[in-house]
């Protein structure tokens, strides 16, 4: 059911990612031997995005969604699967083509300090995209600036100056503005309001969704806050240890989480009242290696509700019987499996 | 900009250094306006002469005899050189500061060819890593081996006629090691920053990146490290031309000016004297203010020298 629905989607989705792994392979020197090991840092990662429609990937850190985001912007080439991207893939095109797709999928930053050169003014920041992609003559391009620099809500005169002139939020401005002078349609947003003042995650956000709906762009939302996701996102995938474990529709996945880890991680989110007790058991330890996974469930080392199955076989991400749209890789919802088993 | 011309003023060993540096490159530039003499005439009755601060009575000739001057029939008098003349009655001064020309050309030439090579060896190694990054920096542990002055007599003797060019080539292929490292670090640590990635992400190739981000972010350092080398190549030069083997007479250079006085420094001290006091002044000025230098663009860099 799941296959068909995936090949429909292709035609219509913006993004199609099909069975990502990506490995970074290095040398263990424990022991007398080196050995050569992967760290599984995303492992079969699938998920599709609509057009305008903004995505959330959540997860602890190390979990692999930077990893996922940057495969997706081409800054890494993964290990395995497939990006497909309004229904071509990736893999497969031809250099000149690839970069006219790339230019359609731009980043935004988490860090506003490190993502900006600091050597290059602002006006030659937001113009180096058009330069390099030879779009444009010197004046067309400097008047994309100036129209970048009010849609982002920059002041008019900021061109001539340096990045370390301007606040978190007005940089992180600037990091938006180079992501949009290309007019994408995905924008891969690696925790862009995470390094910021509370009070300007919001304005960042708004910026962001403003900007969604004037230019029909769709977003992969990269963040570990979920109040940050709550607010930004329509549809949520959480991410663990270099798998999706849940995905589906904001509303749905806050009102009822079923994945063990999502139902932990939003008990996590304080609230602001001392009299309302935890829910759920906290999840204590850290998480496994990506290193040496265990057999069977990832999770299953720190699950309170951990069952004998989990320790040897894998649960797949499955849509819940009740609710098609939200999925969950986890046995307690995945009856057929315990039959098989 | 302004701050750190600001900045500057108030380092005052580096500001001594610019005054050093500032006042012998004004020298060399204008060499023949200020110059006395020609740097290559010899006076053939003025040989061996005191400086004229230094002489209150009439030279005298070995047997103890006031020597006179053929033409006015008069004793001669010093007063016409200011540091004195050398064996053959050549200018000292007229010598040091067309001297100046030859040091400080060398110095910086050679530093600039030295710096294009190390810069480039360095962001090279640096920015792809892997095997390219293993080989150049053996090859750089190979040059980095050999005493950098007999690996210059080494190039120079590979030339039929050594020259100005044959001591940029030499010095400048031999200077370059501590550069490419130097870089090689720096473009190390920048290439993880995330403008990088982001310029990989709207489409730059390798050779901007490294041209238009990495390498405007290294020039702290690479203006630190050219200072100081060419401190480095004006004594080496001077060391080559001692040698016999660099800057050939009768063309005036400290360190040949050195080599020609070497056997006469009890008798006329003021032929040697005053051109290592140039060449140590030179050196010391470029290295002030380039300690200066780094003490302002770049705290962090602490090289070992």
């Amino acid at each position: 059911m799941l296959e068909s629905r995936g090949i429909m989607a292709r035609a219509t989705q913006l993004l199609d990612v099909r069975g990502l792994v990506k490995h970074f392979p290095f040398v263990q020197r424990r022991g007398f031997f080196p050995k050569q090991v992967a760290l599984r840092a995303v492992d079969d990662v699938s998920f599709s995005l609509a057009r305008k429609e903004v995505m959330g990937l959540v997860g602890e850190s190390g979990c692999g969604k930077t990893t996922t985001g940057k495969m997706i912007a081409g800054l890494l080439s993964p290990t395995a699967g497939e990006i497909f991207f309004e229904g071509e893939n990736l893999a497969g095109l031809s250099t000149d083509k690839k970069r006219i797709v790339r230019r359609r999928i731009q980043m935004v930053f988490q860090d506003t300090v490190s993502s900006l050169n600091p050597r290059m003014k602002v006006g030659a920041i937001l113009q180096e995209p058009l330069l390099v992609n030879h779009i444009g003559a010197a004046k067309e391009r400097r008047e994309r600036v100036a129209e970048i620099l009010d849609e982002v809500g920059l002041p008019p005169d900021s061109s001539g100056r340096y990045p370390h002139e301007f606040s978190g939020g007005q940089r992180q401005r600037i990091g938006i503005g180079r992501a949009l002078i290309l007019r994408p349609d995905l924008i891969i947003a690696d925790e862009p309001v995470s390094a910021l003042d509370v009070s300007i995650q919001a304005q960042i956000i708004n910026l962001l969704l403003e900007l969604r709906d004037t230019y029909q762009i769709s977003m992969l939302f990269i963040a570990h806050d979920l109040s940050v996701v709550r607010a930004a996102c329509e549809r949520v995938a959480i991410m663990y240890l270099g798998r999706i474990v849940e995905m589906g529709d904001t509303e749905s996945i806050f009102a009822h989480p079923l994945h063990p880890y999502t139902r932990a991680l939003l008990s996590a989110v304080p609230v602001p009242d001392p009299a309302v007790k935890l829910s759920v058991p906290p999840i204590t330890d850290e998480a496994s290696s990506p290193v040496n996974l265990p057999l069977g469930c990832r999770f299953a080392a720190r699950c309170p509700l951990v069952m004998p199955l989990c320790r040897h076989a894998e649960p797949e991400l499955v849509s819940e019987r009740s609710e098609p749209s939200h999925s969950v890789a986890c046995f307690l919802y995945d009856k057929v499996e315990m039959a098989y088993e | 900009m302004r701050w750190f011309f600001e900045k500057l003023l108030r380092h005052r060993t580096a500001f001594a250094g610019m005054v050093i540096i500032t006042v012998f490159v004004l020298a060399a530039i204008a060499a023949p306006l200020i110059a006395p003499h020609s740097p290559i005439v010899q006076f053939k009755c003025y040989t061996r002469l005191a400086p004229s601060f230094q002489e209150h009575t009439p030279p005298v000739d070995d047997e103890g005899a006031v020597r006179i001057d053929p033409a006015s029939g008069q004793p001669i008098k010093s007063q016409r050189f200011t540091l004195g003349t050398d064996f053959h009655g050549r200018d000292i001064l007229s010598r040091i500061i067309h001297g100046a020309q030859v040091s400080l050309l060398v110095g910086v030439v050679a530093t600039l060819i030295a710096l294009f090579i190390g810069i480039v060896i360095g962001s090279l190694a640096g920015y792809f890593g892997g095997w390219v990054d293993n080989a150049l920096m053996r090859l750089t542990d190979t040059f980095f081996a050999f005493p950098s002055i007999l690996l210059a007599i080494v190039i120079l003797a590979t030339f039929q006629r050594p020259g100005i060019w044959a001591l940029f080539i030499a010095l400048g292929f031999t200077g370059w090691t501590g550069i490419a490292r130097v870089i090689r670090g720096q473009i190390l640590s920048l290439k993880e920053q995330e403008f990088i990635e982001a310029a990989r992400s709207i489409g730059a190739g390798n050779f901007r990146i490294i041209t238009r981000h990495l390498f405007p972010n290294c020039l702290a350092p690479i203006i630190v490290l050219g200072t100081l080398a060419v401190a480095e190549n004006v004594l080496s030069e001077a060391g080559l031309s001692f040698l016999g083997i660099g800057v050939q007479p009768p063309t005036p250079s400290w360190g040949n000016m050195l080599a020609e006085a070497r056997g006469n420094l009890v008798d006329m001290p003021w032929w040697g004297v005053f051109p290592g006091l140039a060449l140590a002044l030179t050196v010391l000025g470029f290295n002030l203010f380039g300690d200066g230098l780094r003490d302002i663009l770049d705290p962090r860099l602490r090289i070992r020298r």
